[in-house]
């Protein structure tokens, strides 16, 4: 597995502008309807769904980095977008430290859980290397975010 | 020290909320928490970690507690999976692919 078998490129955001979890939400989303991948109808109800299961258990994992995800009939795959935060989102996490690096996964909705979870795996992989999840949330540029990306996957 | 198997009975097995809930749960405790799934193991007290062990529907994990308040941690926890995290909806509508063990 390689983070490009479900990041989409076009949806990676290194300088996102939100400052609460909504918005956060709200800008990752719409990034992936720009990439065509998802239909820009279903981003209220997708924040929406989102937002309502972190109400109930937060995708934040510790260290800054969140994982919220959603399922999606519009979808035909599991893409994630990625998004990196300067400042950082408050997003419940249980360490009380604000969200800097974000992977937001849609899987459609018929799609076992399997090709899920392991992105899913592969993702908290990645992120146990404290080096790479630093790393990331330093970066302003697409292109680094991709070559640190493939860097990544060479270590995986 | 207390050992204890669960199995992840709920239609969206073992993801992320359900590792956030886990971890929530142990941090509360002294005692040291870990979950195994086949030799691999994961903190309980970590979020991150756990996630290294998603599974999927009927999959098997074990609970190891181990301190002065070994046996309320191991509780709470079992009792998380028995109550399949009070939520299924991430669960697939229709599944189009058999789910299974990795």
């Amino acid at each position: 597995m390689a983070f490009s078998d479900f990041v989409l490129k076009e949806a990676i955001l290194p300088n996102m502008q939100a400052t609460t979890a909504e918005d956060a939400l709200r800008e990752l989303v719409q990034a992936i309807v720009a990439t065509g991948s998802l239909d820009a109808s279903e981003v209220d109800a997708t924040v929406e769904r989102i937002l309502e299961r972190e109400a109930t258990g937060s995708t934040a994992l510790g260290g800054g980095a969140a994982t919220p995800h959603d399922r999606n009939s519009s979808v035909s795959k599991v893409v994630t977008a990625i998004g990196i935060s300067a400042n950082g989102v408050p997003f419940n996490a249980l360490d009380n430290r604000p969200v800097k690096l974000f992977f937001l996964t849609l899987t459609p909705h018929t799609l076992a859980n399997e090709p899920y979870f392991q992105v899913m795996r592969y993702i908290a992989k990645s992120l146990r290397d404290q080096e790479f999840t630093r790393y990331m949330m330093q970066l302003s540029e697409i292109s680094d975010v991709l070559e640190l990306l493939e860097e990544q996957d060479g270590k995986n | 020290m207390i050992t204890k198997e669960v199995t992840v009975t709920n239609n969206a097995g073992f993801h992320v909320r359900c590792s956030s809930l886990v971890a929530q749960s142990a941090v509360k405790y002294q005692s040291d928490i870990v979950m195994d799934r086949n030799g691999k193991r994961a903190d309980c007290k970590s979020t991150l970690d756990m996630l290294t062990l998603m599974c999927p529907k009927d999959a098997k994990l074990v609970i190891i507690a181990s301190g002065s308040d070994e046996e309320q941690a191991i509780s709470e926890i079992v009792s998380l999976f028995e109550h399949k995290f009070y939520e299924d909806e991430f669960a697939p509508t229709q599944s189009s692919n058999p789910t299974t063990e990795s």
